[in-house]
């Protein structure tokens, strides 16, 4: 699978590439990642990527969530976010009532087994981006073939 | 008060039929709210940085926009999708817009979430008169 690459595309382009390839790979039955309830979406929606390096990489939109109220717990073979969303107080009255508060908890089977131990989360822009290495162990190895 | 589960909702798509080149635009979730002294509005913008954010108030349009930096995913091959990222454009026309101070609205990025406050005007805000007997 070829990696997301933007060199040589301008940034309209980039864009338009990258929005092309998260097309693709919507709700992809292959990857293996049991997330739940189909169909109706869940809060908060998640985007799986691998790096260059084979480790996976979680983005999950979560606008206008304090950092401090998200709860990140990640096992080797899945990961549960949780956390909360409340909106800010006004004194007047509203026109137009469209963000949504509320808790949230959400739980994903992830096909590979990860080191937990390694894992970085960032928040950023209202992203949270969760990076996870894989175990040692589940990395293929190479086995050399001795001669006889 | 017991708190709600949050649901989610999929992204709501622009469709413009004529875009020379056509990238994928997304309508912000926005909350609008008035109180005395100013119009208070909150748009969702996830991914969007501070430097990519224009907020034009043209006569009586507001526009709010915001887009995404495709070089954040250089390096990364999605595996699976649930939401796609791109821009964001909205357009308000403001009511009786005369009564507000336009010189002084704000526009400030928080963690994905534009906030805009337009002042009202010294006329605009109610005052409260003596009435002497």
């Amino acid at each position: 699978m070829a990696l997301v690459s933007f060199r040589g595309l301008d940034p309209l382009e980039s864009l338009m590439a990258l929005q092309g390839d998260l097309d693709r790979l919507f709700r992809n039955p292959l990857a293996g990642f049991d997330l739940g309830p189909s169909g109706a979406p869940v809060f908060p929606p998640l985007n799986v990527f691998a790096d260059k390096e084979g480790e996976l990489v979680i983005k999950a939109e979560v606008p206008g969530v304090d950092p401090d109220k998200i709860d990140i717990q990640l096992e080797p073979r899945r990961l549960t976010l949780s956390g909360e969303r409340s909106l800010p107080e006004t004194k007047g009255s509203f026109h137009r009532r469209e963000r949504r508060a509320g808790r949230f908890a959400r739980a994903i089977q992830l096909p590979e087994d990860l080191d937990p131990e390694n894992a970085t989360a960032e928040f950023r822009n209202g992203v949270l981006t969760i990076r996870v290495a894989k175990r040692a162990i589940a990395r293929p190895r190479r086995i050399s073939i001795k001669a006889s | 008060m017991t708190a709600q589960e949050l649901a989610a909702k999929d992204k709501q798509e622009l469709k413009e039929p004529n875009q020379t080149r056509p990238v994928r635009t997304f309508i912000p979730d926005v909350d609008i709210a008035e109180d005395d002294a100013a119009l208070h509005l909150w748009a969702e913008m996830p991914g969007v940085d501070q430097s990519r954010v224009t907020v034009e108030l043209d006569d009586d349009q507001l526009t709010l926009a915001g887009e995404v930096d495709a070089a954040e995913y250089e390096g990364l091959t999605p595996q699976y999708t649930e939401y796609n990222v791109g821009r964001f454009v909205r357009r308000f026309t403001l009511a009786d817009s005369g009564r507000f101070d336009r010189d002084a609205i704000s526009a400030r990025m928080s963690n994905g979430v534009l906030e805009i406050v337009l002042p009202k005007g010294e006329k605009a805000r109610p005052r409260r008169i003596q009435v002497t007997g």
